[in-house]
């Protein structure tokens, strides 16, 4: 780019890069031959020059079609101005001296009106979707707020479906995001800092928190890491969590991610912090542990009881999720011993003629269950439902009867998947998933001992982690008994009267004890 | 440079993995499970049996014959050398866990347990809890090749047979491979074990549970009948539920009364009089009228009264009876020189020595109180009119 | 450094004391007692109780932890002297820990797997605990004792099921005091292995805190020894549990509930397997940290590599067989653990007690390096 413009610089070189950060000049031709340049092969752009007031004042308008409501432009920016004339004259005919102060104030009728005095500014408000409104002879720009587009409304959750409870989720535009999580919280404590992230996407992210709850000190640790990134695009929560996470080589995941504002409005008032990125129906929430991954939002909405079962129920399989396989392979190939005489000669006549050994059996079924999962991901609606039973059924049926897996095997996988499903988390069952490869492999070597070598590094490697200076196995290790009692088995509010404790948090008390509420 | 060194370990450990693979691991298509395993002595070299489950998916269970087990015997100089000469013949590796019942032969026994005593101690394979019984008149290869109805494999009825006769005929205590060792341990206390025969029954042979076999210590000492092994089953000092006795009906001495026993529970004490040892002997036990063959109307008060007192004396009857058999055999499959021990250590120290001299010559007072309860269906007597 | 929960010293002590004690305690007391063995047992609690006291006091009075310690009391080239023979004490302690749990599963486990490849992998395991850093096994201590705990609690409980023969405690009368005195002994120089609470005891948040913990921790190892000791006893009897090598082991073996729940040794060494692991580590971790105090290191993780060749070396050519393990594990490891674990300190707490005032090094001279 460079070379071409080595006619040397001068005032009003032709080089986009370097006009975008040039002031506002004033006079009105420069800058309208000045944006077109920057914005050279813009066709959403749209430009209009207009004149009002009597002596004509000559204003320009930008805007990109598409992002802002022209209902709101025309009628309530370009209308006062072309027909309110009258307010730029004072009682006795003169001028008002500022026009600039005039229209700001007293024509133009929108809510959201400010002034920028640089090209950047310019585009990154016009990007944003608002109209930029310059007049001939004054050195700032005025950008109204007239943001508007299509988008999609606010739905179901895709991925955290419930039973009972709120279904509203996150759309893409972030200032809809925040105005549910407004609706939910009413207090003048919920604060919701934004930021602008990535060189290029100029991306809008807010941190939302409730200060007094939150602990300051993890607010101000969040914000420094926020502002040290310098990256090119924030396209999605996960492209920060790569630069916020304490830990990034391993597969633990250590924020939280979030389709509904009532799990983040839960998590915000337990004092975590949340963060949501404009263009991604995605919060994440931090800081995070590991065991409550497996805490759904459904537990809230259901009485205690049996959400604290489904709770026990869920833990139970999320280790069955992890060890069944390997449990198989290691008591069919190493401790026989183990299974009843009735159910090893089950086993043993369903493995007649099977090629393959125990460790690889399981394997390849594992492996093939990954496939199908992946592939299911990404089937057009119309044939996926076709496509998973051709897969699952057909395929595992046909695979019995030609031999190549033994029965006991495609049950036992299918309730793996199917146990590993339970984890309300995406990431959680990440976490599965790939732990479970390690498992099997280590069990082929050694057998039940490898079970306990891999179970015990994994458990070392998850007490090394922490999330924010948030230990990553607590309640459970270091261990705080009253916690504990809401990972395990859901707390009734009733007994609830503590947030659970975070370092440095100040207001712990939840409710008055005893004063049952009618 | 960090992820240099961290893939250099990955491979490494991989690498060493490849080699441990299955390095201990029996695949399931490698293996054969051992449902029973019998133990014999003959011609100068033990002899062991084993009696093998073929795995059958249920299709093919229900066309093929009833070939779902295999038994196989090999010899040598001792057990342990014999299980594992198994491999000579058998072209899979036996499962010696799963093994749940142990047969031993009579020639066996009647050498001495001491030499098979070790192996069936500190053997991994065996598990204490399998049940353990002694084969008469015919060697234990016999018995395990035995088809037994219902059953595919005749080790699993032997065992299931002990089990369910408890509680319906209640004639014997089955004995397991922890409570043998037990009773060969402790000074005090002799083995006994359940006996299995082989019956022709119109041509067709079957297993039966008949008479229970007296070690005293580890010599094979004599044999109790059917009586006599309830008599030792109303000794045992647990608690005992179910079994039948059948006494005669009250008035009519060619007919015949069934009472059933819902519990009998034994209280031994030894006592020292005059310097001699006695043991006495209190048995309370409860049952239920079961079954009357006399057409007369037998359910009286008075009558209850009477057949209670018949039970009593049959069970005393039953009770001498055994405890004069093994006094002739000196051997004390009671425990009543632990309970001597373990109630007075000092006279312990003295009789222990010569044990089963004295118990052969204890005098032993039984005295039974049997309580009639219930009459099932009928609360008197069917009389057809 | 990071304080330390009364809860995580519970979990420390815990997996410290009781991993090994359960297989070998039994054995060694019904030996020299037969059926009367679990009374020794029950009577080591009071001697528990002044080893645990004294352990208290050396941290009350001193203001240094554990390595430090030596040279606070001992002054600084005996100090130094003491803290080097730790270091290679207590990886002697490790060496034996590691080559009693490979016996334990060679004969019982996995019968053809070469030694080596056992110990590898439990060194492993604890080498990654270790270069984790304090914090991070602490933690996982905590959850080893947890679930250690529920598994052996109800492996217990099921063993109850079993027919259990209650005569088989008696005759009492025939006590053989001094065979009772040594059997006691031998059971309560077992609660000196709850030696790293010297380190971490200086870490403590709270000092109440710090003697429930302490307290806890030998009810815990008290209450459970003695259970498994006694349903030895009730099940087998005395004379046939003498003939068993590991008595606990083969209760589990033989727990069988509706013909369904059998053979569960292998939960049992799983859950075993855990303590062992959590046992070395710490013993390792307090030979680590003196060779880094005797010798002013800044860090204590690097010296874990080599150490772990040295263990492993050791424990591989101390015994030529089970029968000289035994040998070990009865005569001469008792002696060791009366000379590190318990002699020296009972130096430390006479001359503290004696000499109140006359330090032979201001505490605050002394550097303690960081333990993190």
């Amino acid at each position: 780019m460079r070379y071409l413009s080595s006619k040397g610089k001068s005032e009003g070189s032709s080089d986009p890069h370097e006009l975008i950060n040039q002031p506002i000049t004033g006079n009105l031709n420069t800058d309208q031959n000045n944006l077109e340049v920057i914005l050279q092969n813009c066709s959403d752009l749209v430009l209009k020059r207009f004149q009002f007031g009597n002596p004509p004042f000559e204003g320009l308008l930008l805007y990109f079609d598409g992002l802002v409501d022209r209902q709101e432009v025309e009628f309530n920016l370009l209308k006062p101005l072309m027909l309110e004339m009258d307010m730029l004259r004072n009682q006795d005919g003169t001028l008002q001296e500022d026009v600039l102060e005039s229209v700001r104030y007293r024509i133009v009728t929108m809510a959201e009106i400010k002034t920028v005095t640089d090209y950047n500014s310019i585009c990154h408000h016009i990007s944003s979707g608002d109209a930029v409104f310059l007049i001939d002879g004054i050195k700032e720009a005025l950008v109204a707020g007239t943001r508007s587009w299509e988008g999609r409304g606010v739905e179901r959750p895709e991925n955290e479906v419930v039973v009972y409870g709120p279904k509203e989720s996150f759309t893409e535009t972030v200032r809809f995001n925040t105005a549910m999580i407004r609706r939910r919280i009413k207090s003048a404590n919920l604060k919701i800092e934004g930021y602008i992230m990535g060189r290029v996407t100029k991306t809008d992210v807010v941190l939302c928190y409730i200060s007094g709850i939150a602990p300051p000190n993890l607010i101000n640790e969040i914000r420094s890491r926020l502002a040290s990134i310098d990256t090119d695009a924030v396209l999605d929560p996960e492209y920060l969590q790569e630069f916020i996470a304490d830990t990034q080589n391993t597969i633990f995941a250590q924020v939280e991610h979030t389709e509904k504002p009532d799990r983040v409005c839960g998590h915000l008032l337990e004092g975590r912090a949340a963060i949501i990125v404009d263009g991604s129906p995605t919060a994440m929430i931090l800081p995070v542990s590991f065991p409550q991954f497996w805490i759904a939002a459904e537990d809230y909405y259901t009485p205690f009881i049996p959400a604290s079962l489904y709770r026990i129920g869920r833990f139970t399989a999320f280790l069955l999720a992890l060890l069944l396989p390997s449990l198989y392979v290691a008591i069919t190939s190493y401790h026989q011993e183990m299974l009843p005489t009735a159910l090893y000669l089950t086993i043993a006549a369903a493995r007649q003629g099977v090629p393959f050994p125990i460790f690889v059996e399981a394997f390849l079924m594992e492996a093939t269950f990954e496939l199908l999962r992946e592939a299911g991901l990404r089937l057009p609606r119309a044939v996926g439902p076709a496509v998973s039973i051709v897969g699952a059924l057909i395929i595992g049926d046909a695979a019995v009867r030609a031999g190549l897996v033994s029965t006991p095997m495609v049950v036992i996988v299918a309730f793996t998947g199917i146990a590993s499903f339970v984890a309300p988390n995406y990431n959680a069952a990440l976490i599965i998933r790939i732990a479970r490869f390690g498992f099997l492999a280590a069990t082929a070597a050694l057998g039940f001992l490898g079970i306990m070598v891999v179970l015990i590094l994994m458990l070392v490697r998850m007490a090394s982690l922490s999330s924010l200076g948030m230990p990553y196995l607590s309640p459970i290790a270091p261990f705080n008994w009253t916690q504990l009692s809401d990972i395990i088995l859901r707390r009734p509010w009733k007994m609830a009267n503590q947030r659970p404790y975070m370092e440095g948090m100040e207001n712990q008390v939840r409710q008055k004890s005893g004063e049952g509420n009618a | 440079m960090k992820y240099f060194k961290l893939a250099l370990v990955t491979a490494f450990l991989l690498g060493c993995s490849m080699n441990i693979i299955g390095c201990q691991a029996r695949e399931v298509d490698q293996t054969a499970i051992a449902i029973g395993t019998a133990a014999d002595w003959s011609e100068d070299s033990f002899i062991v049996t084993v009696q093998l489950a073929q795995a059958t998916t249920q299709e093919q269970s229900s066309s093929q014959a009833r070939a779902q087990s295999i038994v196989l015997s090999e010899r040598g100089q001792t057990l342990s050398e014999c299980a594992r000469r198994m491999t000579l013949i058998l072209p899979r590796l036996p499962l010696w866990f799963h093994a749940n019942t142990l047969v031993l032969g009579e020639d066996l026994a009647k050498r001495g347990i001491t030499d098979v005593i070790d192996f069936l101690s500190r053997n991994i394979n065996i598990r204490k809890n399998s049940m353990l019984v002694m084969a008469r008149g015919a060697p234990a290869a016999e018995i395990l090749k035995v088809e037994t109805p219902l059953e595919p494999h005749s080790a699993v009825a032997i065992r299931r047979i002990l089990e369910t006769q408890e509680n319906q005929t209640g004639i014997y205590v089955p004995m397991t491979l922890e409570d043998f060792l037990y009773r060969l341990a402790t000074p005090g206390i002799d083995p006994v074990l359940p006996q299995v025969k082989i019956i022709t029954n119109k041509d067709k042979k079957l297993l039966k549970v008949d008479g229970m076999a007296v070690f005293r210590g580890p010599e094979l000492a004599g044999e109790l009948n059917e009586t006599e092994s309830q008599g030792f089953r109303f000794l045992s000092p647990e608690q005992i539920r179910g079994g039948l006795i059948v006494i005669p009906a009250p008035g009519d001495d060619n007919r015949y009364v069934t009472v059933e026993l819902i519990s009998s529970q034994a209280s031994v004490k030894p006592v020292l009089e005059e310097g001699q040892l006695r043991i006495m002997v209190e048995i309370n036990a409860e049952g239920n009228f079961y079954d009357q063959t006399s057409p007369l109307p037998l359910l009286s008060l008075e009558n209850f009264n009477y057949m209670e007192e018949l039970t009593a004396r049959q069970m005393e009857q039953q009770i001498y009876q055994t405890v004069h058999k093994t006094q002739q055999y000196q051997a004390d499959i009671f425990g009543w020189g632990r309970l001597v021990n373990a109630h007075d250590p000092t006279i312990w120290a003295q009789v222990g020595k010569d044990w089963p001299e004295i118990f052969a010559q204890l005098d032993v007072t039984v005295k039974v109180n049997f309580e009639l309860r219930r009459t099932y269906l009928n609360d008197r007597s069917f009389l057809i009119k | 450094m990071q304080r330390i929960s009364s809860f995580q010293i519970w979990a420390t002590l815990t997996v410290m004391t009781i991993p090994i004690a359960f297989l070998e305690v039994p054995k060694r007391q019904l030996e020299t007692l037969s059926n009367n063995a679990w009374i020794a047992v029950v009577l080591s609690l009071p001697f528990g109780f002044l080893i645990y006291a004294m352990y208290l006091f050396i941290i009350r009075r001193s203001q240094t932890p554990f390595p430090a310690m030596l040279e606070e009391h001992f002054g600084s080239v005996v100090g130094r002297f003491l803290q080097v023979f730790y270091f290679l004490s207590e990886l002697l302690i490790a060496a034996f820990g590691i080559r009693l749990f490979v016996e334990f599963v060679e004969t019982n486990v996995l019968p053809g797997t070469p030694i080596s490849v056992h110990i590898t992998v439990l060194l492993l395991v604890c080498f990654s605990a270790l270069k984790s850093g304090r914090q991070t096994f602490l933690r996982t201590f905590e959850i080893v004792a947890i679930a250690g705990l529920f598994i052996t609690v109800s492996i217990l409980l099921m063993a109850l099921s079993r027919p259990l023969n209650v005569e088989n405690l008696l005759p009492i009368n025939n006590l053989n005091l001094k065979d009772l005195a040594l059997a006691t002994a031998s059971t309560s120089i077992i609660v000196s292995r709850g030696f790293i609470i010297l380190v971490l005891g200086k870490l403590a948040s709270d000092w109440t805190g710090l003697r429930k913990a302490a307290v806890a921790a030998l009810f815990t190892y008290v209450v459970l020894i003695a259970w498994a000791l006694l349903l030895s006893i009730l099940i087998f009897s005395g004379p046939a549990a003498k003939t068993l090598s590991f008595p606990t082991f083969t209760i589990v073996r033989i727990i069988n509930i509706g013909g369904f729940i059998q053979n569960i040794d292998i939960v049992f060494i799983g859950v075993w397997t855990m303590g062992m692991f959590a046992t070395t580590t710490g013993t390792w971790f307090i030979s680590l940290i003196s060779l880094q105090q005797a010798l002013r290191l800044e860090s204590y993780r690097f010296m874990a590599a080599p150490t772990a060749l040295i263990i492993g070396v050791l424990s591989l050519t101390m015994a030529d067989n089970i029968l000289e393990v035994h040998i070990l594990s009865e005569v001469l490891i008792p002696i060791f653990y009366s000379i590190a674990l318990f002699l020296i300190p009972f130096i430390m707490f006479v001359r503290i007690l004696f000499k109140p005032q006359a330090r032979s090094q201001p505490a605050q001279s002394i550097p303690v390096q960081n333990m993190d």
